[in-house]
């Protein structure tokens, strides 16, 4: 029996010379793995190599036994949500999930059985004869991610999916992405640490295209292990602070400054050790990558 | 559980012509529904390409240049392109739609003019007119998969159609729109051709484009 | 000031794709069709077999070749016209040739019923002005308009060969009335007014419809400056870029008039101020066309309407295609020189500059009142008016 998974040797992507993916292997499984970056590490561009939008420079990509250039067949493995989903406006939510079933190659009862589970789903049932412009990002989403699976693939590629959600939505779209991937691929590009924390096991880094990290997220966690500390300093003492360490967060706390940060050395006095976050690890491994403490700020993008 | 050829190709033909193609549609009817600008009635064969030249033959413009049009935004483009069916092959439906669309309502046109004793010769009539209407829609077509700006796209047959007007017929040669009210019909076979080698262009252009960024 | 919104808008355009199009089109026309036919303008000399031809109000002239044209035009029922510029052949039913027997009748003083007689009729002797124009009228609009008796073409019996006395009035006027360059100015405003009658819109249309296209309407929306400020700045930004070429031309064609009479005293400022008020309104009706239809539809549609004008208006302004000018928002004047025709339009043309200005004011301000509602989520395009903004946005399903 094939095994689901896509493998990724040496991919390398250009655009006028420069590089958007530089030598990346990946081996992606069965389950939700997270894709994590900054905007412009690549992640769209990897995940859209996947799903054949683009074509590569060199290396070789394979889903579940295929290679990436019989691009008929793949398309028919891997379900694609992009990035701010969208339909022709003047389609309907049922007319929209119908066009894109036959170019899916669905035929008609299949179609017909499908789509209104899959509104279901995703809580889009009383919405099927609203048309996509009248859609809030929420439901476009939603519509998105029926869409995405409604030709059942292995291989569900979503671009970040949870950007610009409110909480609620967030947490709904993860928990779906979570049932997805009982028994597919789920391949989740993300900026937000909370995505990764609330739902992946495996995880990879990218950063100007090369990857930094690739693995367990418990691993990663413990490459920041015995490096994170909070200190309380003076609001006039926090610019030293930040000039010699990585500060992951802080908040104010009567007249005085709570600090999380990242030593690697020598903490700062008065400081306390803590258990790391997935955060707290990504911060580091960027920052073990050259990556100025300045650009990483508190958010990653 | 997979959709026959035929059906797939009904469906996406249905669903276009609704959803993408109506507005243009609509123009192109409007437009041809002002002919009272010019002579139709009872003109002679030549007298009688003007209006067909100079005025329907602008269709062409109105009904192939927007085809690749509704995927515009990015992420309908992925969401759509990301499927097993070839966007290219729905690109084809699209400018068979446009093609046909065309071609009637020039027909519905000359048969008008016929009708109200003009002497024009119907299958010449409708063919040279469809050749310039090709030939401006196919730039316009390909002026669009190039710069990705619509505006662009209808500029450039445009453009192209004022040369004509107001240039040396001679710079043209045999793509010259203007031909027909001459006497003249070789250049219509030239600019015929070279709108469908142009609309080929323009969809290798756009598979392309897909992974070009 | 290079920071500020109008250059930053500015700098926008001139790299568009769309501007350089128009500016090769310009260039085009300026080379192909002005500078092509540039000649020097010669003081006529006495014994010179032609001087060209002028119209003649005299109807003395023009009476017979008017009814002469009239008389054969009935016989064959195949009338000439041009409502808007285009040949038209007009056939009239028995009723109308009735009508147009009765008229030529009262022309020439032969009964109805023998009109149709071979022999060419002549005037009657006793018609008077009044009565020849009323006649004229009434066929006109029997034939439907832009016949060869109406208003705009009836004059043209009157075309007579030019004197020396004739020709050496006219060389005088473009020498002294317009100090020459003014001559050629109108001849240069007449090849470029028919591009700026059209491109503009092309511009205005794409400024319009790049935030929704690159996604940054939003953006855009959110920002401090009022919605008269952007609007009027990205106004502004389009008519500046796309006027400078015009001014650089104009500029240029001075200097070649001045290279070609350097004895001669020359306005100077001619074709400049030609320019701006010749075809800067041409422009900005062009503009703001582009600009009000695009933010009232998000789409292209501007193109198609202000295409259509462009080209009717092409083929209706031959009827004055050497001066006169009327309603036209292209105004034409083919020909270097007709110095008189030109002062004795001069109001209809000042009114006719104003009103197109004017015009194009108010739609750029119907272009502010919908882009703020717009903004504050009153005015969405595909619903048109909304009393309750963001009324669609439902909350997200439990």
């Amino acid at each position: 029996m094939m095994e689901n998974r896509i493998e990724i040797q040496s991919l390398t992507k250009t655009y006028q010379r420069n590089h958007a993916l530089n030598d990346v292997s990946l081996s992606i499984g069965q389950g939700m793995f997270g894709l994590l970056g900054r905007n412009g590490a690549g992640k769209t561009t990897l995940l859209k190599i996947l799903a054949t939008l683009l074509p590569k420079n060199s290396g070789t990509v394979t889903v579940c036994g295929v290679p990436m250039e019989r691009a008929k067949e793949v398309r028919r493995m891997v379900g694609y949500l992009p990035q701010d989903f969208s339909m022709y406006p003047g389609m309907t939510v049922y007319e929209a999930m119908d066009y894109l079933g036959v170019l899916s190659d669905l035929d008609g009862p299949t179609r017909m059985k499908r789509i209104p589970e899959l509104l279901g789903r995703v809580n889009l049932q009383d919405n099927s004869k609203t048309k996509v412009k009248a859609l809030s990002g929420g439901m476009r989403r939603r519509l998105g991610i029926a869409q995405a699976i409604l030709h059942d693939p292995k291989v569900l590629i979503v671009d970040e999916p949870t950007a610009g959600l409110d909480p609620e939505e967030r947490v709904r779209f993860r928990n779906l992405l979570c049932e997805l991937a009982e028994n597919r691929i789920v391949l989740l590009s993300t900026h937000i640490v909370g995505d990764i924390e609330a739902s992946c096991e495996k995880i990879a880094i990218l950063d100007e295209g090369k990857l930094l990290f690739t693995g367990q997220t418990s691993e990663l966690i413990e490459t920041a292990e015995n490096k994170v500390f909070t200190v309380s300093v003076l609001q006039k003492d926090l610019q030293t602070l930040k000039d010699n360490y990585l500060v992951t967060g802080m908040h104010m706390q009567k007249g005085e400054v709570l600090v999380r940060l990242l030593a690697d050395d020598t903490p700062p006095p008065n400081a306390v050790l803590c258990s790391p976050t997935i955060e707290d690890a990504y911060f580091f491994c960027m920052h073990k990558s050259g990556i100025n403490k300045q650009l990483l700020g508190g958010e990653l993008s | 559980m997979y959709i026959s050829a035929f059906k797939k190709i009904r469906t996406i033909t249905v669903s276009n012509l609704r959803h993408n193609f109506l507005p243009h549609l609509i123009l192109s009817v409007l437009l041809l529904m002002t002919p009272f600008v010019f002579g139709t009635a009872n003109v002679d064969v030549k007298t009688a390409a003007i209006p067909l030249e100079m005025f329907v033959s602008l269709i062409g413009i109105i009904l192939i240049t927007p085809v690749f049009l509704p995927e515009q935004q990015e992420n309908i483009r992925d969401a759509v392109e990301s499927k097993a069916t070839s966007p290219v092959g729905v690109y084809v439906i699209r400018i068979g739609i446009s093609l046909l669309t065309m071609l009637s309502l020039i027909t519905i046109f000359v048969c008008y003019l016929k009708g109200n004793g003009c002497a024009v010769n119907l299958t010449e009539a409708v063919y040279g007119t469809f050749s310039g209407g090709v030939f401006l829609g196919a730039l316009g077509l390909l002026a669009y998969s190039l710069s990705r700006v619509i505006t662009v796209g209808y500029m450039v047959p445009i453009v192209y159609y004022m040369l004509n007007l107001f240039g040396a017929k001679i710079f043209f040669g045999n793509l010259y729109l203007f031909s027909m009210s001459s006497g003249s019909m070789k250049e219509k076979h030239w600019l015929f051709a070279t709108g469908l080698i142009l609309i080929a262009f323009a969809l290798l252009i756009r598979s392309k484009a897909v992974r070009l960024h | 000031m290079r920071n500020t919104l109008f250059f930053k808008e500015c700098r926008q355009i001139v790299r568009s794709i769309p501007f350089l199009v128009y500016v090769a089109v310009l260039l085009f026309f300026f080379i192909a069709q002005y500078e092509s036919d540039f000649t020097k303008v010669e003081k006529p000399q006495p014994g010179q077999s032609d001087y060209g031809t002028k119209i003649s109000d005299d109807l003395r002239i023009i009476e017979p070749a008017a009814v002469k044209s009239f008389y054969s035009e009935f016989v064959r029922n195949s009338y000439t016209a041009y409502p808007v510029g285009f040949y038209k052949n007009v056939k009239l039913n028995a009723g109308q040739q009735r009508e147009m027997a009765g008229i030529l009748s009262e022309l020439t003083g032969n009964p109805a019923d023998q009109i149709t007689d071979s022999s060419i009729s002549t005037v009657k002797s006793d018609l008077t002005a009044e009565q020849f124009q009323a006649l004229m009228g009434q066929a006109d609009k029997l034939i439907g308009g832009g016949s060869l008796y109406g208003d705009t073409y009836l004059s043209r019996f009157g075309e007579v060969s030019k004197t020396y006395e004739d020709a050496l009035k006219d060389y005088a006027d473009i020498v002294k009335k317009d100090g020459v360059t003014g001559a050629y100015a109108r001849y240069f405003c007449d090849y470029l007014g028919i591009v700026l009658a059209l491109f503009p819109v092309f511009l205005a249309v794409s400024s319009g419809m790049k935030d929704r296209r690159t996604g940054m309407r939003d953006i855009i929306y959110s920002r401090r400056a009022s919605s008269a400020k952007i609007v009027m700045t990205r106004y502004t930004a389009q008519v500046t870029t796309l006027f400078l070429p015009v001014i650089l031309l104009a500029a240029y064609a001075t200097a070649q008039v001045v290279t070609e009479y350097p004895d001669f005293k020359l306005q100077l400022l001619a074709f400049i101020g030609y320019s701006f008020g010749w075809l800067l309104p041409t422009l900005m009706v062009s503009a703001s066309v582009g600009m009000i239809l695009t933010e009232l539809t998000d789409s292209a549609v501007g193109i198609v309407v202000q295409g259509l004008w462009w080209f009717l208006g092409l083929f209706a302004g031959v009827a004055h295609i050497d001066g006169g000018y009327g309603r036209d928002l292209v105004l034409r004047h083919n020909t270097v020189g007709n110095t008189q025709v030109y002062l004795d339009s001069f109001i209809t043309l000042l009114w006719n500059r104003i009103a197109y200005a004017v015009f194009a004011l108010i739609l750029v301000t119907s272009a502010i009142w919908v882009y703020e509602r717009k903004r504050r989520g009153k005015w969405n395009v595909y619903f048109g008016f909304q009393k309750n903004p963001n009324h669609h946005r439902v909350q997200s399903a439990s």
